[in-house]
């Protein structure tokens, strides 16, 4: 499921979900024909009842290709039966089923089991081989249905909060380090309803978002107002003639700045001595994340209670200038968020303002509390669409020009790039209390630039017509260091490249989207740094960076079985000796490989880097454990230590025996 | 027709007075220029619909016009009071908005409805407007499948029944909500009005996607697959399909109807036509609408595609819309289906709903264009077919292409000098297909990513000549672009053909048609069409409408530039910027939806009830309008 999505078009792509393309697909069906066939149930993983019309999905590679030639969906019968027939032989088919209330499942993984993952299973595990004549009865797929959270969202007089963004968060393992990610995010209904389906078993912290985006005067566009989850139905009124114009309302505060209303809670008007405004809360009504109570939810269960009950709180303004890179600033976005929760997407700012011409900047509306003042090139979130929105409700326009998403291992991140500010980054931490806070400075860094190129080592180089994708991935998945990308590199003779906004943190190095290829080796004057990434905090350039890009790789394959020696479905990880790689890896870890057994028992992971490695066989629920280095270090004894060089092609057989994490 | 209220008129003599003209060019956002400030203030109090009126906190209202920068915003109070203060002298709109109402503009008679301007003067203190905003209306209810199980996680959207220009396709994305977990669905701040319910088409920035394709399978077909996989030696099966006709060996198919998730709509019919329109009053909530989906059996269209010669064309782009127009509910219109031939010609399209389409091929053979360059003709081939699918496999057989069509001509400006005022080549000449998948202006997806390059207008050359290169049949609009048009004031008059002007109506190119000489008239001088509108007794009227329309029944069609609508503001003035020479009438009415004059007949009853008034080329009128004390 690795694969780049291209850019521009950005949020729309993360909706269209894996339906996109079977239009298409019903155009090629005349691939070529067989007589292999494929059977199974898909039934509910946790009563175990047929799952009547799920969509079962099947992707073929044909003999010797690369591409998907084969494409075919069915609905299952009432007895939750599916079969295709008539199949060439292949050497890898995948079966997807989907539902749209169950999550999705593949053969022989049950999707679900892996709650706490953020990062899933690379593209090798769900094959299936049909040699020509062969009929796989017992293609069975489990589905584990999906839980809802929802509740209600009022203001101080019990009125209902309309058109409220709410959005869940949860502790996720990413990059070896728990880390809080966003979740799906909604709108409040005219009754301040909510509602968040196809919610996966696990602890949530809900929260109810309230962004006070400052729009100095003068700025001609502003923060947006787009629906979120389909909920908002506010059709703004256009006078005839007039451009489609989603800006969101704008009232004035002191005649040089304005606060934009978008998809969060109306404060007070202003007037008086203090503005009020509506701070974020988590669900019980707490200010913070440490007060906030989790929400645990079983497979397929439903809160609908999770009530708020907001109060307008007083607020300062806080105003200060950037200090150094003034030429570089102007119009660019500040944001204004919770320690330690820099890492979170759009929406999650108590505040966002503008720098303006001369280098000041002002955020109105500031309940008292500690910040961290964010000034980023670029923001990634890890959040799919509609999240996507809210970068447009918080941001402005212009600033946030351009956008891409791509897929890392399992995740979608959103990649949004600042056009102001694109070679500088600051951040300081701000205290707020009664008083207005006056006189800030925050000094921007100049942020570092990589250039090199990349090698294909291989004579098979890729489609020249085709553009590549190298990505900086922050070393520790901390996305508010954005991921810096080639995102204009156009694939020329010299395979030259040039990424900026680097900001305090180490970046590793990743190339997309050419199926098969991967980053070998990346040497800055003759240094590896493959794996120590390049580090952004020393604000130097790096030039003549070298990136080579391999197809080559090691192959570890072999049959898992029970402890009885038969047979056994599973899942294979692969880990290397190094305890210092379990974490610190980015979004894309190269040298952690998990895998299925098929139900033959037979598994195979490839291409892997050379180097010492463990791999262990696990029951399937414990498929996505590896990301949690505790169960790394617990899984040691259990498994096989190997040494993998580049060609070889090895054989490795595998008991299965449960990791117990103490 | 039931909010119409026709006024009978009288004219008032024309007096020539002079004056300042409010007519202001259009002007693009002008980031960075000082804010306009003055000493005038605005307040009032915004109230909902209900009786008697009660105060809406939180509102936020918005005054916006012309030498306003930037707009101003405030929020209501508890009390739901608002003031707007230094302000300069204008005429601006003041909207209100708060979530689960409609937005509204004061001195809206209904909701969501153009409202009257508010004309300050310098220093003027406005005191207790009062603004109504409307409850918007809720649709609600639970969608499930056929075995009664929800069904999550789908989009159902309203749509208003009245909807009949393209222009509201992407408006419609505005009155959707998906279902959650529960199947529960619920549509709020709706407009009062007439809509039908749907669920199942899925949207991305206005533009329906294609829905999947898949084949349902009933448990005799997976009993029967079964039974003839356990009873065949290794070789293939006879997959049965519901046409009664065995898979050959060249396709792989799979058992079963291949069924799509084409929209259903309330309550639980795939057809438009037969959907229950639901009336909602202003605030009314509409619950239990529940209803079922169910998967519609489709079709798939196979054909090849020959040139002239006879010879199969490869790449040829194949495009399959739907076809009726004018459309009840156009935006149910799905994106069209496409496909590329391949190398022996041939194509297949999939998952083709049941109704009427359009097939339209298109081939470029010719050298690649130069971007806005004299594209070389003789470049494009076409064919174009009406067709209907049924649900069952259409083969077409061969389609043989024919080359473009050509329509050329020369624009002349209307100045007293010699040379051009503006440099001809910086005009760009664009023929814009009526038909909806065609329309380069609809962004309809793949379909115009592909066409792009088929679609670009024609430059016009040094000695004013210009030629379309590379049509297929279709009615055309006819527009002329160019930078130097927005900034020096010249614009498109008319554009001459056979003795008519073909910016009143559209072209309509026929298979193997050329069309030559076609004058394009720029000129540089403006109308303006402006007067009071005044009671019987002579006090001036704001909240009527002034409709203009041509005199002449032929020039009456739907989006006619030459039909206006306008508001006098709160001093009784309307002004029409710009319209066309010629003959009008003008009627007042109590209400009129925009556009609601393109429906048949809506214009004709008028006209018993109207002034007649005849404007020159870049004549500035001024003609009163009195109530004569009568209503029809």
């Amino acid at each position: 499921m690795r694969r780049a999505l291209g850019t521009a078009l950005g949020v729309a792509l993360l909706a269209t979900g894996p339906a996109a393309g079977q239009q298409e697909a019903a155009g090629r069906q005349a691939a070529a024909t067989g007589t292999a066939a494929i059977s199974g149930v898909v039934s509910d993983a946790v009563t175990g009842r047929p799952i009547a019309g799920a969509g079962v999905s099947l992707f073929g590679v044909e003999p010797g290709g690369q591409e998907l030639a084969i494409r075919l969906s069915v609905l299952t019968d009432t007895r939750g039966r599916f079969v295709f027939v008539n199949l060439p032989s292949a050497p890898r088919y995948t079966l997807i089923a989907t539902h749209p209330s169950y999550a999705v499942g593949d053969y022989a993984r049950p999707a679900g089991a892996s709650t706490g993952a953020l990062i899933r299973v690379d593209d090798q595990d769900l094959s299936i081989t049909l040699a020509d004549g062969e009929w796989m009865r017992e293609a069975n797929i489990r589905m584990f249905r999906l839980g809802a959270i929802g509740g209600r969202v009022t203001d101080e007089r019990g009125e209902a909060l309309v058109g409220a963004a709410v959005r869940i968060f949860s502790h996720r393992m990413v990059a070896g380090r728990q880390q809080l990610v966003p979740g799906a995010v909604v709108a409040t209904d005219d009754r301040g309803v909510y509602r968040i389906p196809r919610v996966q078993p696990g602890r949530y912290f809900v929260a109810v978002l309230s962004v006070q985006a400052t729009v100095p005067v003068g700025v001609a566009d502003g923060p947006r107002t787009l629906p979120l989850g389909g909920l908002e139905t506010r059709r703004p009124y256009t006078p005839p003639g007039s451009p489609p114009d989603a800006r969101g309302a704008s009232v004035d505060v002191n005649g040089r700045h304005r606060l934009v209303l978008t998809n969060f809670a109306t404060p007070p008007p202003p007037g008086g001595d203090r503005q009020r405004a509506y701070a974020p809360a988590f669900y019980p009504n707490a200010r913070t994340l440490s007060e906030a109570q989790g929400i645990d939810l079983d497979v397929g269960a439903s809160r609908a209670d999770v009530d708020f009950q907001l109060a307008p709180v007083p607020t300062a303004t806080v105003s200060g200038r950037v200090t150094r890179g003034v030429e570089g600033a102007a119009n660019m976005l500040l944001r204004l968020m919770a320690p330690g929760s820099e890492h979170l997407g759009f929406g999650s700012e108590m505040g966002t303002t503008l720098v303006e011409a001369d280098g000041s900047f002002t955020f109105l509306n500031v309940p008292a509390g500690a910040y961290t003042l964010v000034a980023s090139p670029a923001v990634a979130d890890t959040g799919g669409s509609p999240a996507g929105r809210l970068a447009w409700s918080v941001g402005y326009g212009p600033a946030l020009g351009l956008s891409m998403v791509y897929e890392a291992t399992g995740t979608g991140v959103m990649w949004w790039r600042s056009e102001a500010g694109a070679t500088v980054w600051g951040r300081m931490p701000v205290s707020v209390g009664d008083a207005n806070v006056t006189g800030l400075e925050l000094a921007l860094q100049r942020s570092a630039s990589v250039r090199g190129r990349v090698v294909f080592d291989d004579s098979n180089q890729p489609d020249p017509a085709q553009r590549f994708l190298i990505m900086l991935e922050p070393a520790n998945a901390d996305t508010s260091l954005g991921v810096p990308n080639t995102h204009t590199a156009a694939y020329d003779e010299t395979h030259a490249f040039s990424i900026g906004g680097l900001q305090d943190g180490r970046y590793l190095v990743r190339f997309q989207p050419f199926r098969g290829w991967r980053v070998k080796s990346v040497l800055v004057n003759g240094i590896d740094v493959t794996d120590t990434g390049l580090d952004g905090s020393l604000g130097q350039d790096y030039d003549k960076v070298l990136v080579t890009v391999t197809k080559a790789g090691a192959a570890l394959s072999g049959v898992v079985r029970d402890r009885d020696g038969r047979p056994a479905a599973g899942a294979v990880i692969l880990f290397p000796v190094d305890p210092q790689r379990w974490v610190d890896y980015g979004l894309t870890p190269d040298r952690l490989k998990s895998t299925s057994a098929r139900s033959s028992g037979a598994y195979a992971l490839s291409p892997i880097s050379e180097g010492d490695y463990y791999v262990v066989a696990v029951p399937q629920g414990q498929g996505d454990a590896w990301q949690d280095p505790k169960f790394l270090a617990a899984a040691v004894p259990a498994a096989t230590r190997i040494s993998l060089t580049t060609g070889d092609a090895r054989s490795q057989d595998l008991r299965v025996s449960e990791v117990v994490v103490r | 027709m039931s909010f119409l209220l026709l006024w009978l008129l009288v004219a008032v003599a024309a007096s020539p007075r002079s004056g300042p003209s409010d007519v202001v060019r259009t002007q693009v956002r002008d980031a960075g220029r000082p804010p306009t400030v003055g000493t005038a203030s605005i307040s009032g109090v915004v109230v909902d619909d209900a009786g008697p009126p009660r105060p809406v906190r939180r509102a936020v209202v918005t005054l916006t016009g012309e030498g306003l920068r930037p707009s101003r915003g405030a929020i209501t109070d508890d009390e739901g009071r608002f003031t707007l203060r230094r302000l300069p002298a204008g005429r601006f709109t003041l909207k209100a908005e708060r979530g689960g109402f409609i937005t509204s503009v004061y001195g809206a008679k209904r909701p969501g409805r153009a409202g009257t301007a508010i004309r300050v003067t310098e220093g003027q203190q406005i005191a207790d407007l009062r603004v109504r905003l409307w409850r918007g209306a809720v649709l609600s209810g639970v969608l499930s499948d056929v075995t009664g199980a929800p069904v999550a996680n789908t989009p159902v959207a309203a749509i208003p029944a009245r909807e009949v220009t393209p222009a509201a396709l992407t408006l419609s994305n505005n009155h959707e909500a998906m279902t959650n977990d529960l199947g529960e669905y619920r549509i709020f701040g709706l407009e009062p009005g007439t809509y039908v319910v749907r669920a199942g088409a899925r949207r991305i920035g206005g533009i329906e996607i294609p829905v999947s394709v898949e084949n349902a399978l009933s448990e005799a077909e997976v009993d029967a697959t079964l039974a003839a996989l356990s009873a065949r030696g290794r070789g293939p099966i006879a997959v049965p399909t519901p046409s009664g006709a065995a898979s050959t060996a060249a396709t792989l198919t799979t058992p079963g109807t291949s069924v799509s998730a084409a929209p259903i709509y309330f309550p639980g019919t795939p057809v438009a036509a037969d959907a229950t329109p639901i009336a909602l009053a202003s605030g009314e909530e509409s619950g239990g609408l529940d209803f079922a989906v169910h998967r519609v059996g489709v079709a798939t269209i196979r054909g090849s595609v020959a040139g002239p010669s006879g010879a199969p064309v490869p790449r040829a782009f194949v495009q399959l819309s739907t076809s009726t127009a004018p459309m009840l509910f156009a935006s149910t219109v799905p994106a069209p289906v496409t496909a590329n031939s391949g190398p022996d010609g041939t194509f297949v399209l999939g998952g083709i709903s049941p109704g009427d389409y359009r097939l339209l091929v298109r081939a470029d053979v010719g050298p690649p264009a130069r971007v806005g360059g004299g594209a070389a003709s003789g470049r494009l081939w076409w064919n174009s077919m009406p067709m209907s699918a049924t649900g069952t496999d259409i083969d077409l057989g061969t389609l043989t292409l024919q080359p473009g069509m050509t329509v050329s001509g020369r624009v002349v400006f209307d100045a007293d000098a010699t040379a051009p005022p503006v440099d001809p080549t910086t005009l760009r000449v664009l023929m814009q297909a009526e038909s909806l998948g065609d329309a380069p202006t609809q962004g309809r997806g793949r379909a115009m990513t592909t066409n792009a390059r088929l679609l670009q207008p024609a430059a016009v050359r040094a000695d004013g000549t210009f030629e379309v290169t590379d049509l297929v049949p279709d009615a055309y609009r006819l527009t002329a672009s160019g930078s130097a048009l927005t900034d020096s004031g010249w614009w498109l008059r008319s554009a001459i053909w056979n003795g008519r002007d073909v910016l009143d109506a559209p072209i309509h190119l026929a298979p193997g048609e050329t069309i030559r000489g076609v004058i394009l008239v720029f000129s540089d001088r403006r109308t303006e069409l402006s007067g009071t509108l005044s009671a019987p007794g002579g006090e001036p009227l704001s909240d009527l409408f002034v409709l203009a329309f041509p005199a002449d029944a032929a020039l009456r069609v739907p989006h006619s530039r030459r039909i206006r609508a306008v508001r006098p503001d709160s001093g009784g003035r309307f002004i029409f910027g710009n319209l066309p020479a010629g003959e009008y009438l003008l009627s007042v009415l109590n209400d009129v939806d925009d556009g609601e004059w393109n429906e048949p007949g809506f214009l004709d009853q008028l006209v018993a009830a109207s002034v007649k008034i005849t404007l020159a080329d870049g004549e500035k009128k001024v003609q009163d309008l009195r109530l004569s004390g009568g209503r029809d």
